[in-house]
């Protein structure tokens, strides 16, 4: 028996090797039969159309009436997961003003959030309030595809577009066919804020003899003073590729008219990233880059990464965005713009879904976001709301972020960011201020690149 | 006893003769009835069935989709060929393929010959341990491609372990941000997809291995087979079956994987570590492209089955020139027991 | 056979290594993961990740789901295979050509096709769509596996039962699959492990449904949030999701080693 095992297994079928590649020819004419069958095919999505339900205007504020008619309903939300400290102190409190009403949130991380929501709002029972994200692969698949309510009726009612955060509801403000943002009606809110601006080690500076830089000429003067002191002068983490077109932003804002950099990442027509102010704020990358004042191997190192060192102590400055405040000590750290403002933006906006059942409940949830009373919670946990009026800061780090999210917006500096022009755009601008900093293209040849990324996006619209 | 004659002893006479052969004995069951089993399919049905609903159809799916502009919402536009003419015109993507075809030596063949030596050493000798061995070879293979970016971030940043050992040794030079480094960042993603495969194929082999009749082994040490002619005797001519379905494995993972390089680099710096599988994705799911989408994944598809055939037909390749002999010589053993007999008390030395 | 001590040695030394390679990453996520806030060791890490990532509800899925695929599969790529490697199957070439190509294609992109038949089907949100899916896409594997082990089975022992009058099924049974410990044990140990850490699918086709949702989306709660989460609990998060599957792989290992036994005696 022995042998004739032995025999069989040394003498392994060689037709093995070689029945894929037969077969891989039936396998190509399937295919291939596949596809010239359907050359005749009814385009796809063509059952798909959308569901625009029975909408009432809303012309003065919902009331617990008009809920309570609702009868025992269920308000179905999908949230960010790092909304989940503020939905626990707005949840309770509405459930109480409306006791009808159960609110069942399901959290998720924003990555998957991202890849998920457009198909959770067109399936046949999508949630009747959900976060999406500015820019076209979300917020404006969701507006082309009618899958959102417009909420300009609720904005005028509500006030939203007198008080402070007026102007932070343009990135949510779309054209009808979802092409170009910015300006239009109005499809979502988001009672969340961000600014983006420097940090800095506050015992570090003090020890060089340094104040806190107030402009980019006090930044480009300190630089070389910490490198010289044998320190790393800019933390910064860039393998996401994000970290990097922050600073530039950060750097091309303070060149330019922030109307110009706003229109063009909204997409209007005529409009070029292929600017001095864009060229001068690349070279000013790749000059920084090769004195050495971001490290070496940050091209390695993650953005979050990045953070804890710069928490830990190593590195004068980051730069980033109010939402890295929370993991920084503001007893050590300090913030401030580069610019008047500084660039910045909302985060990711709410919508109410266009076929929702239970839409008087999800405007009142929602108005119930945009109040004093809900920004001071948000604050709270670490964040910036865009109702600033009579919030109050518990420490010095929290009141520097908010006095310059203020500022900002009194300014108008609050362009967004860049890579919301297209959906590709943050891979191109990223990939390309690496190539920019290792200086293996020219400014020129990196805004050329993304202003045809740009192009291409507006041509394929 | 019985012996393995070894190739390099052959006159070439032999060889000669060896080149002719026909390709396969006559071995299967039912093919001396040389007639088609028709109720044969129904053992193969269930798993077709399975296999069409949720496989093939998508994919029909997906090749019906690739014919148009289709946001996965509102009504596609037909578009001809274009998206595949935009897959073969677009210079980003053909970059891509060249860093997967570089990726192929990492992620394919070099876990395959690491698996092979660990799974070739441990079928030698009495390992102590071999539970725990085993299992901690497989480690790698387990953990989620998110943990492995994490954790070999850490090791190949710039004041990581790797770097220190290198100033350690004496090698300080070489010292760098390794992922982010536009030279060294595609040869280290592709040292991770090695240290994340290896396990599996040493697995696959060893399970091939402890099929192998250990009297084998035996007969060939006893004619003085050393460790090196021994496994290119026995072992990898045994293993050819786990070899090929491995080298499957990992070529489809080469070709395939993206979320390793999502979570590294992003295909950075600059676009040195972007692969096609990297821009399906995207456009599935970032874009709401999936005419685009479709169109690459099926360029893919072909592309991964044209060097998955290539890769097996080289293997047949290699197995008639050079190991064949001696697999014949195994196969003739039984046969030839009494004049293959050699002379007691010759140990095998290795 | 004694083989020279120094070849024993210098094996062993091989594997010392490369076992301090493999897990080296490893450790490093399980020493991250105890960093605690105030600068100690800490468990507070996992706490938090198997509270707020469900990891109790997470798991009970993952092991249905994994077992329940691995199972089908099994079965489905046994008599499949058995077909494909012993009998004259009609269109076996073909076959085999469409399995390949289920086995290389990128299926990434045939993700959403799948979410709009599920749909269709009301599935969504369910296991169905979890482990439908999974055991399709586990059978180009399990039949090109099984089937080349089925391929390897001395012909005589085939040829022995058919002159017994056993049936071709009862040959697969009682002849064939008893001495396939090792074979099926590899493959179930490999596919279990696919379908264990399989992301994707679970992403897109339980979006909406807690307690059917698997651990790669509980890890995913944390690892897709750069913004907002703790390394420590995501470090934390990770090392819960590869546990169970550490240790289910030691207790198949000794059953594959004791499959083995039983057959060498035979």
């Amino acid at each position: 028996m022995k042998s004739v095992r032995r025999e069989a297994r040394s003498g392994v079928r060689p037709e093995r090797a070689g029945a894929p590649r037969r077969a891989w020819g039936a396998a190509a004419a399937v295919a291939l039969a596949a596809a010239l069958a359907c050359a005749g095919c009814s385009p796809p999505g063509a059952g798909k159309t959308a569901t625009a339900g029975t909408q009432s205007f809303v012309t003065e504020p919902v009331t617990t009436g008009q809920v309570a008619a609702l009868g025992d309903v269920t308000l179905r939300m999908w949230a960010d997961q790092a909304e989940k400290p503020l939905m626990k102190s707005v949840v309770p409190a509405f459930e109480k003003k409306y006791p009808n009403v159960t609110v069942d949130i399901t959290y998720k991380s924003f990555d998957d959030l991202v890849a998920t929501v457009v198909n959770a709002a067109s399936g046949s029972t999508p949630p009747d309030l959900f976060q999406g994200n500015i820019g076209y692969a979300v917020d404006g698949a969701l507006v082309k595809a009618k899958l959102v309510r417009p909420l300009d009726d609720v904005a005028a009612t509500y006030g939203w577009l007198t008080g402070t955060g007026a102007s932070t509801l343009a990135p949510a403000r779309w054209n009808s066919a979802g092409t170009a943002f910015g300006d239009g009606n109005l499809y979502g809110m988001s009672p969340i804020s961000e600014v983006q601006g420097i940090y800095y080690n506050k015992a570090l500076l003090k020890s060089l003899g340094l104040q806190p830089p107030q402009s980019l000429s006090d930044l480009e003067k300190q630089l070389p003073v910490v490198e010289k002191a044998g320190k790393q002068p800019v933390m910064l983490g860039n393998s996401d590729q994000y970290a990097a077109t922050h600073i530039f932003s950060d750097l091309a804002a303070t060149e330019q008219d922030p109307t110009a950099i706003r229109d063009w990442i909204g997409g209007k027509a005529n409009t070029t990233f292929a600017t001095t102010g864009n060229e001068k704020a690349a070279d000013t990358m790749a000059d920084w880059a090769k004195k050495g004042y971001f490290g070496s191997g940050y091209d390695g190192l993650s953005n979050e990464d990045a953070i804890a060192r710069f928490a830990k102590g190593s590195g004068a400055y980051f730069v980033g965005g109010s939402w890295n405040g929370a993991k920084l000590d503001p007893e050590k750290f300090g913030f401030g713009a580069l610019t008047t403002g500084g660039a910045g933006a909302t985060a990711s906006p709410w919508h109410i879904a266009a076929a929702s059942k239970a839409t008087p409940a999800a405007v009142a949830f929602l108005a119930a976001l945009h109040t004093p009373e809900a920004g001071q919670k948000i604050l709270d946990t670490g964040r910036l709301p865009v109702v600033t009026d009579g919030v109050r800061a518990a420490n010095s780090l929290q009141s520097q972020t908010l006095d310059a999210l203020k500022r900002t917006i009194a300014a108008g500096t609050q362009v967004g960011y860049y890579d919301w022009s297209a959906t590709d755009m943050l891979t191109v601008m990223g990939g390309g201020l690496q190539e920019v900093m290792a200086g293996r293209t020219s400014s020129a040849d990196f805004t050329k690149a993304v202003q045809d990324t740009w192009r291409k996006a507006r041509e394929s619209k | 006893m019985s012996t393995v004659a070894p190739a390099r002893d052959r006159g070439p006479a032999h060889r000669a003769a060896d080149t002719g052969r026909p390709r396969r004995p006559h071995r299967r069951l039912s093919s001396s009835l040389s007639s088609l089993s028709w109720s044969s399919l129904l053992y193969v049905a269930p798993a077709l069935a399975f296999f069409g609903v949720f496989v093939l159809y998508p994919i029909g799916v997906s090749v019906w989709y690739s014919f148009y502009a289709y946001d996965g919402l509102t009504v596609g536009t037909p578009v001809g060929w274009d998206n595949y003419t935009a897959v073969f015109t677009d210079s980003q993507l053909r970059a891509a393929l060249l860093h997967s075809l570089l990726l192929l030596f990492f992620y394919a063949a070099l876990p395959v010959s690491v698996g092979l030596l660990l799974a070739g050493a441990m079928s030698r000798i009495r390992v102590y341990g071999l539970t725990l061995f085993r299992a901690v070879l497989f480690v790698p293979q387990i953990l989620s491609s998110v943990v492995v970016a994490v954790a070999w971030r850490n090791l190949l940043a710039e004041d990581g372990p790797v770097n220190a050992v290198l100033r350690a040794v004496g090698l300080g030079r070489f010292a760098t941000s390794w992922l982010g480094n536009f030279d060294t960042a595609l040869p280290s993603i592709g040292v991770v997809g090695t240290w994340v495969e290896y396990g599996l194929c040493m697995v696959l082999f060893l399970s091939g291995i402890v099929a192998i009749d250990r009297s084998t082994y035996e007969a060939a040490r006893l004619d003085g087979a050393g460790a090196v002619r021994e496994f290119f005797s026995i072992t990898l001519p045994a293993l050819r079956p786990q070899i090929s379905i491995a080298l499957i494995l990992t070529v489809t993972f080469a070709l395939r994987n993206f979320d390793l390089i999502w979570n590294t680099t992003r295909g950075g710096p600059g676009t040195s570590t972007t692969v096609p599988s990297l821009y399906v994705y995207q456009d599935a799911f970032q874009n709401r492209m999936l005419g685009r989408a479709s169109a690459l994944a099926i360029v893919l598809t072909v592309v991964i089955l044209l060097v998955v055939v290539a890769v097996q037909l080289l293997l047949r390749e290699r197995d008639g020139t050079r190991s064949g002999p001696v697999r014949r010589g195994l196969a003739r053993r039984g046969l030839e027991r009494s004049r293959l007999a050699r002379p007691a008390g010759k140990k095998a030395q290795s | 056979m004694r083989i020279a001590r120094t070849e024993s040695v210098a094996t062993h030394a091989l594997l010392v290594l490369a076992s301090v390679v493999a897990v080296f990453p490893l450790v490093s996520i399980v020493v991250s993961s105890l960093d605690g806030s105030s600068g100690g060791l800490s468990l507070s890490s996992y706490s938090s990740a198997w509270t707020q990532g469900r990891f109790g509800s997470a798991l009970l899925s993952s092991a249905l789901v994994s077992v329940t695929v691995v199972v089908a599969t099994v079965i489905l790529a046994s008599l499949a295979g058995y077909a494909l490697a012993t009998m004259r199957v009609p269109g076996g070439r073909i076959i085999l050509g469409l399995l390949l190509l289920g086995l290389v294609l990128p299926y990434e992109v045939t993700v959403l096709p799948l979410y709009e038949m599920l749909a269709g089907w009301h599935l969504i949100d369910t296991y169905w769509a979890l482990i439908l899916p999974q055991i399709a896409l586990s059978v180009p594997l399990g039949v090109l596996w099984m089937r080349s082990f089925f391929a390897s089975v001395p012909q005589e022992l085939l040829e022995a039962a058919r002159i017994d009058g056993t049936s071709r099924f009862q040959t697969l049974r009682l002849v064939v699959l008893p001495i396939a410990g090792p074979a099926l044990t590899t493959l179930g140990t490999v596919l279990f492990l696919f379908t264990w850490n399989e992301f994707l699918l679970a992403l897109i086709l339980v979006p909406d449904n807690a307690a059917v949702q698997t651990v790669p989306l509980a890890l995913s709660f944390f690892s897709g949030a750069a913004r907002s989460s703790d390394p420590a609990v995501t470090a934390a998060a990770a090392v819960l999701v590869a546990l169970p599957v550490l240790l289910a792989y030691t207790v198949l290992q000794r059953r594959l080693i004791s499959g083995l036994t039983e057959g060498a005696v035979k």
